[in-house]
């Protein structure tokens, strides 16, 4: 198996958990990890820095993984493409369309470098089965969309780096409701048109939203919507996916926190001659997954595309460009 | 392996798979013949996992079912030349290949077939990447219904029947993107061989669906020699969901998924709840007790668990045996 060197960029949360599907891979050699904050380097054999310009300089990495606040992504994804080494960056693609557009053009002048954004998302096991479902048109095509996806915030909301603009950029749905916009992108195509209220309805003392509702639009008429909330208090992920010849329904979501409830994806064809024995009441077949290898799927794509030259299929400058503009669009209403 | 749990709710009221009378005939003929020819075999080894450690769980017909203390399935020593003159018997095959046999089999499943052909085009689609225009191997079917709908389908390009009583004109494949293995294994005394013989039919890039009634399913074992619709030889193997995993893999398969989406264990037991055994104070205390809520929820349960007494399975070829 060809090995390829990578450096880790920000070992918080993510950074963590990059490290260890990374090293579950076993095709990953990671030379150095980086943190501004010493205390998350600690255990680590690898080389540790806490500048990460330094990192990426003194390690002749193939690619640098980025996992740091939002605000710090433009500049070392750039700096990296710069350099020559492939890229993988958490998502958000930076705070804003700005910062996204500023990376695509460094990846354009580039000398066909790898940039893959991470949309773990759509590896979860209930988000490909739905897609197969799509794919394969047994349920005909989806016409229109709803997803809720919530969480409870926390006892110290307000204070997560999170809710301060300056390193993120946005609240609740540009840091969670990506999620379910890009899997609505990802079943639907991009959105042109769009309406939503943007609020701050439990959390006032915060400069970023707590709520945001959606009404988005494709060009060709296809509706969803789409409500992100920091004030669900219950751990909720739901997206209803309604079909010409059926419905596919994704409930629950298997996370670390494991607060989403249990990860499952429902579908059923239409039966309006009730042959299944009542109108209205088709049978409906329920898969249930009991892992969570999205981390592993993301990381091997990556591998793929580094070690192999395979295409980026998944979380591509162009996912994230279309994103950042309709997330800009979502905020500017 | 993907790790997934498929149920199904059923929104009608079950209908029995079989008319009551013609599967009587059925088993007449059967037992008729399973009395006349006994087994010429004494070995207790597992035909599933090969354990020679086995104990008695029941008797049908005079005929004893072991369950394996190994793989927990459960099975008769049954010898291939007694086995095979009863699936050529043609009493049977008269009675099954009748028109009112297969009427009563297109009444009773019409519902379940075109679910499993929407199954099997979706299964195919997320494990082949394409659905459309597939080669297909059908193999042992003896349901005229289920032929015709999968022929039918989008998913097929062409079709091969094979190991039929059924006589019809179709291609013949040497190998096809998908082979269909569905209620066979049951009467399989040597069903590694046998698995074997289907891993030269599928393609290297296709897959094999199977599916069959489980050992270790809730009904069989509430009910053991009660249960009314295992009887000898046309059920001489019921794996367990674990056995079914040893199998294929002990033929050269990579098992892709199994899952348990059994609707009908609390209807079986229900139906026969007078013979759920006296000791069983539990399950007797259940059916007694449970509303159809309740026991809808169990039924869900036991398929949520792998625990229902029918798996469906998709397995594709281990890139070398």
């Amino acid at each position: 198996m060809k090995r390829i060197s990578v450096v880790i960029i920000g070992m918080g949360r993510m950074g963590k958990t990059r490290y260890e599907a990374m090293k579950r891979h076993g095709g990953y050699d990671i030379i150095a990890v980086c943190d501004s904050n010493a205390a998350n380097l600690k255990g680590y054999d690898e080389k540790i820095y806490e500048d990460w310009q330094e990192c990426i300089d003194e390690n002749d990495a193939d690619a640098v993984i980025v996992c740091t606040y939002n605000v710090m992504i433009p500049e070392i994804v750039c700096y990296s493409l710069k350099k020559g080494h492939a890229v993988f960056s958490e998502k958000p693609p930076g705070r804003n369309l700005q910062d996204t557009l500023q990376m695509k053009n460094a990846l354009d002048q580039s000398d066909n470098l790898i940039l893959k954004f991470g949309f773990n998302h759509r590896y979860h096991n209930s988000v490909i089965e739905a897609k197969a479902l799509l794919d394969s048109k047994i349920l005909g095509d989806v016409v229109c969309a709803r997803g809720v996806y919530g969480k409870a915030g926390s006892l110290k909301f307000s204070d997560e780096w999170r809710n301060d603009t300056s390193l993120s950029g946005g609240g609740i749905m540009l840091d969670q409701g990506i999620h379910m916009l890009d899997l609505m992108y990802y079943f639907m195509g991009k959105f042109i048109s769009i309406q939503s209220s943007v609020d701050q309805l439990v959390w006032k003392d915060m400069p970023t939203e707590d709520s945001a509702f959606s009404i988005l639009r494709t060009e060709d008429g296809r509706v969803a919507s789409l409500h992100s909330s920091a004030i669900q208090w219950r751990h909720k992920f739901n997206l209803d996916l309604i079909c010409t010849e059926g419905f596919i329904s994704l409930n629950g979501l298997l996370t670390s926190s494991m607060s989403y409830g249990e990860e499952k994806v429902s579908y059923y064809r239409k039966d309006l001659e009730a042959k299944d024995g009542k109108l209205g009441k088709p049978v409906e077949h329920t898969m249930c997954f009991d892992t969570d290898e999205s981390w592993d799927y993301e990381m091997i794509e990556f591998y793929k595309a580094v070690a192999e030259n395979k295409s980026v299929e998944q979380g591509t400058i162009e996912d994230a460009v279309n994103l950042m503009e309709m997330l800009e669009r979502i905020y500017c209403c | 392996m993907l790790r997934a749990y498929d149920y199904s709710e059923d929104s009608a009221d079950i209908m029995e798979l079989k008319n009551e009378r013609l599967f009587n005939e059925e088993k007449m003929i059967a037992q008729e013949y399973v009395i006349k020819h006994s087994l010429k075999t004494e070995s207790k080894h597992c035909p599933i996992c090969n354990s020679g450690s086995s104990k008695f769980i029941f008797t049908r017909w005079d005929i004893n079912y072991q369950f394996c203390n190994d793989c927990k399935s459960i099975f008769v020593p049954a010898d291939n030349e007694t086995l095979y003159d009863y699936l050529e018997l043609d009493k049977m095959k008269k009675l099954r290949l009748s028109d009112e046999y297969q009427s009563e089999a297109e009444l009773r499943r019409a519902a379940i077939w075109s679910d499993l052909v929407m199954w099997a085009e979706y299964r195919s689609y997320r494990y082949l990447g394409k659905n459309i225009d597939l080669d297909i191997i059908d193999y042992g079917n003896r349901y005229l219904g289920s032929i015709n709908r999968f022929k039918e389908s989008r998913m097929c390009g062409h079709y091969d029947l094979q190991k039929s009583i059924i006589s019809m004109d179709t291609v013949h494949l040497e190998c096809a993107d998908v082979v269909l293995y569905l209620n066979q294994i049951q009467h399989e005394s040597d069903p590694e061989y046998s698995l074997r013989c289907l891993y030269e039919k599928v393609k290297d890039d296709g897959i094999l669906i199977l599916n069959t009634r489980l050992g270790s399913g809730f009904d069989i074992l509430t009910l053991k020699g009660g249960i009314d619709n295992i009887f000898p030889y046309e059920h001489i193997l019921l794996p367990s969901k674990r056995g079914l995993e040893i199998l294929l893999n002990r033929s050269g398969f990579e098992l892709l998924e199994i899952t348990t989406p059994g609707t009908r264990d609390m209807e079986t037991v229900l139906k026969n709840k007078d013979r759920i055994e006296e000791s069983n104070f539990f399950i007797k205390y259940l059916i007694d007790v449970a509303d159809h809520s309740i026991l809808t929820n169990f039924q869900q349960f036991l398929q949520k668990s792998g625990l229902s007494s029918f798996a469906q399975v998709i397995a594709r070829k281990r890139k070398s045996l």
